[in-house]
Order: C-alpha cells, then sequence, then structure tokens
C-alpha cells in the first residue's frame, strides 16, 4: 500500500484556551512543494511544529511514510523562524553543518556549496549575519538527507539574489525527490517553481489557486 | 628548605591542581550548556547532603551527591511548567539555594554535629587528605572518560538542545549524566576551594577560555590550562604567605577575568 510521505489527520492544537487548528488534514508527497500562507497568528508556525514532532498535538495524527513519527524524527528537518540554536557556541559553520552526520564529511561541504557558503565554512558561526544564519539551517538539514523540509519563513531574512539562490535550490530539492513545506509572506521568487498553494485560516487548510 | 626536606605541602599542591583540571574542564561543559546556576545550587545542596551522611555515618562522597541531586532534581520539578526567558526558573532555583543552605546549619545545630562549616564552605587544602586526592582524580577519569566517549552528543547540548532533541538524542539521560558529573566534582572539590567558592574556579577560567575559542576541544584544553595555573598560584600564595588557599585562589579567578578583559581592550 501506498503512503504518502507525510500525512496529518484532524490535527487539533490549542494554544492556552485558543484552539488554533482545528481538524486539519494535510498530504506531502515525495518531491511535493506545498507553501502555506496565512495572517499572523493564524497557526503556520505551530503546525510545522507539530508536523515535525516538536509540539504535540490536542487531537489528531502525523504520520511519515505510513508510521508515527516517533523514532523517525530525523528524517524531517525544521528549521524555524527563530531557530533556539546558541550562536555563540564556539564553533566553524563546518563544524555545525557536520554535527548531524558525522560519517559523511563529504556532505557537509557539498551541502554549504548547495546553500552558497563554502568560502565561510570555516567562520564561526556567532559571526554570519541572518540571512547566513537562515542558510547555514538549511545546510544542516540538507546534509542530515531529510526526507521532508520544513522551512517557516526561509525568505524573511534574505536580500533579494539571495532569495532567488533559496527558490532555485528549494526546486532542486523536490526534483530530488525531497519533500518541501514552506511558509512565506509577501513576493516570492520566480526560481520557486511547481507550488501548491494552501491558505491556513480559522484553523484549517484551503487550496488557492 | 625546611618545606623540601618535610614535602607536607605536596598533598594540598597536587590537589589544587587537580581541582584546577577538573572544574574548569566541567565549567566550560556547564557555561555552554547555561547551568551555571543549577550548578551554584548544587554546590549549596552539598552542605545538607553531607552533614545528614556524617549523622548517619555514611561516605560524604555519597550525601553530599544525593544532596545536590536531589536539591536540583526539586528545583526542576518546581520550574517544570513555568514560562522560559521569563526569569521565574531563576527565582526557583535561588529559593532551592537558599532552602539548602539554611537546611544545612538547621541539620549541623539541631543534630549538634562536629561538623566545622568554614572548613565547608571555604575549604581547607592543609588539612585534605589522600582520600580527598583519590576522590578528584577519579572525578577527572570520569570526566575524561565522559568527554571522550559523548563528547559529540555534548556538543549538541550545548549547541542547540532543541536540534538535539529533534534528533532523538536521550537529552533527560545526557542532562542527568552531566548533572551526577557535576555533583560528584562539586564533592571533590569541597576539600581543596569549598562549597562557596569552588563556583570561581568553575566558571572564571572556562569563561576566559571560551572568549574567541574556534572549537570545544580548545575551549577545554584552554580552560585546564588557565585553571590549572590559577589554583596552584592560588595555593603556593597561601603557602607562602601563611592565607587560606581556597579565598586566594577565588580571588586570582577574578583576577583572570579582570586581565582577560584589559588584554582584550589593548
Amino acid at each position: 500500500m501506498d503512503f504518502p510521505l507525510l500525512q496529518a489527520r484532524q490535527l487539533c492544537f490549542t494554544y492556552g484556551e485558543r484552539p488554533v487548528l482545528r481538524d486539519l488534514d494535510l498530504e506531502l508527497g515525495a518531491g511535493s512543494c506545498t507553501l502555506i500562507q496565512g495572517d499572523n497568528g493564524a497557526g503556520k508556525s505551530s503546525l510545522l511544529q507539530l508536523l515535525h514532532g516538536r509540539l504535540k498535538p490536542s487531537a489528531g495524527s502525523v504520520h511519515l511514510a505510513g508510521r508515527p513519527l516517533r523514532g523517525q524524527r530525523h528524517r524531517l528537518a525544521l528549521v524555524p523562524q527563530t531557530p533556539s540554536l546558541r550562536w555563540h557556541y564556539p564553533i566553524s559553520l563546518l563544524g555545525l553543518v557536520a554535527l548531524g552526520c558525522s560519517s559523511h564529511p563529504e556532505r557537509s561541504r557539498s551541502a554549504l556549496e548547495q546553500v552558497g557558503l563554502a568560502d565561510l565554512a570555516q567562520a564561526p558561526i556567532g559571526s554570519l549575519s541572518g540571512g547566513q544564519r537562515q542558510r547555514a539551517l538549511i545546510a544542516r538539514a540538507l546534509a542530515r538527507q531529510a526526507e521532508v523540509l520544513l522551512l517557516d519563513e526561509p525568505l524573511a531574512c534574505l536580500d533579494a539574489a539571495s532569495r532567488i539562490q533559496l527558490g532555485a535550490l528549494i526546486s532542486a530539492l523536490t526534483a530530488q525527490g525531497t519533500a518541501v513545506l514552506l511558509t512565506a509572506h509577501g513576493e516570492l521568487p520566480p526560481t520557486l517553481r511547481g507550488l501548491r498553494l494552501l491558505r491556513l485560516q480559522h484553523g484549517q487548510l484551503v487550496a488557492q489557486p | 628548605m625546611t618545606m623540601l626536606l618535610e614535602p607536607w605541602w605536596l598533598i594540598p599542591l597536587l590537589l589544587a591542581a587537580l581541582c584546577g583540571l577538573v572544574c574548569p574542564l566541567l565549567g566550560t561543559l556547564l557555561v555552554l550548556q547555561q547551568r551555571v546556576l543549577s550548578t551554584n545550587l548544587m554546590a549549596y545542596a552539598v552542605l545538607p547532603g553531607v552533614v545528614v551522611a556524617q549523622a548517619l555515618d555514611w561516605p560524604v562522597l555519597l550525601g553530599g551527591m544525593g544532596g545536590a541531586m536531589g536539591a536540583v532534581l526539586l528545583a526542576e520539578r518546581l520550574m517544570a511548567g513555568r514560562p522560559a526567558g521569563s526569569g521565574q526558573a531563576e527565582a526557583v532555583l535561588n529559593t532551592v539555594l537558599a532552602a539548602s543552605l539554611g537546611l544545612g546549619v538547621l541539620l549541623i545545630q539541631g543534630l549538634d554535629l562536629p561538623v566545622d562549616l568554614d572548613d565547608l564552605l571555604f575549604g581547607d587544602l592543609l588539612a585534605a587528605g589522600p582520600a580527598d586526592l583519590l576522590r578528584l582524580l577519579a572525578a577527572l577519569a570520569l570526566l575524561l572518560l565522559v568527554l571522550g566517549m559523548r563528547f559529540r552528543q555534548l556538543q549538541w547540548l550545548g549547541l542547540d538542545p532543541e536540534g538535539a532533541a529533534d534528533i532523538e538524542l536521550p537529552l533527560q539521560g545526557l542532562r542527568l549524566m552531566m548533572a551526577a558529573l557535576t555533583a560528584l566534582v562539586v564533592v571533590s572539590a569541597t576539600a581543596a576551594v569549598g562549597l562557596a567558592l569552588v563556583m570561581a574556579l568553575i566558571c572564571a577560567p572556562a569563561l576566559a577560555a571560551l572568549n574567541n575559542a574556534r572549537g570545544l576541544a580548545q575551549a577545554l584544553a584552554r580552560a585546564a590550562g588557565l585553571g590549572l595555573g590559577m589554583a596552584i598560584a592560588g595555593c603556593g600564595l597561601a603557602l607562602i604567605f601563611n592565607l587560606p588557599p581556597g579565598p586566594l585562589i577565588a580571588c586570582a579567578c577574578l583576577a583572570l577575568l579582570m586581565g582577560r578583559r584589559a588584554f582584550n581592550a589593548t
């Protein structure tokens, strides 16, 4: 039997007393690229964290390849809008990226090249700009060869050239079979192709033309 | 000349040197994991544990570690559910710290035990013996073993705890291991620098070493070197001028931080 790569069923989430998501259904196939838009506070970041297993739903379930997430979370990578990573930590960019894939050092260099940060491989992570940090986290996810990439506002801190570069990277990743789910505001780079557009409103996802 | 003929100072000096290695090595990890305040709590919570151990004729190490671990687990329970970054966690830690110290003092008086509170709080290197030396050697060996076997996991714990949870590292187990190691080091260092002063040797060399460090291994090596220097300098000055070594080592640690800042400024 064929299962979607990532599947959320009847997902509910309540923040304090406020219901954020209500009976939300979502399926991501391998190689798909899905963009979720919505107003501030609509629950986009919460949805990404629920799909990644960082948050627990008040009801409903998330399955990866037909099985519960537990024990498989390493197959997903979340790049949050405000990462908890301690950027003052004494480690180089290459060290950060390599931390998740110790047995494959070549993957780290290749991931840095993909996000355009190869020149900064030996730089301490504390010296990176906001946009570079975002790309560093994407490189870490790439080095881990995550099958599902969840990107929360990945375009937010980037200049125009970097947005175009990231759009092209996401398109290339989906072409290789990675499922990408991202949230974004405003204009999208033209290099981001084959998008399925969804809007999160009143706790549910609605398809957009 | 008398000092060379009768090397009574050898054990205190060795003890200070070991302390100068162990505390900063652990301290570098703790600073990076943002666990300094809970370490301070553990240091003070050793007191009631040691007192209970003396009353029951148990090994001091067991009592001290029990007190430290009990206090930190209690604090974590009281902190659970409080909003992160609200300052409430720090308030809980400080309350448990003060209560632990209070409980220790109450137990000493209530049980009428012959415990020298000054020695416990500020250390007494000159009264230390081979047992203290062995305890510190064991702590150093265990710490090096953990560093050797869990280096990558410890990096995750300090760099990105949420990311560590994402790749399903055994975070609770790692934190418990760090807490047990911290308790062991604090209790073992009591003879040299005391519960109240051990934090200086845990923090100052680590802070100086982390300045512009390019990696954890480099920071650990630097911290150990600086700590060794501070401990030997403090102990040496204490022997020469007949002053208490613990407070001198603590002051040397502050001088290290001030010196480092002045060096950076130039």
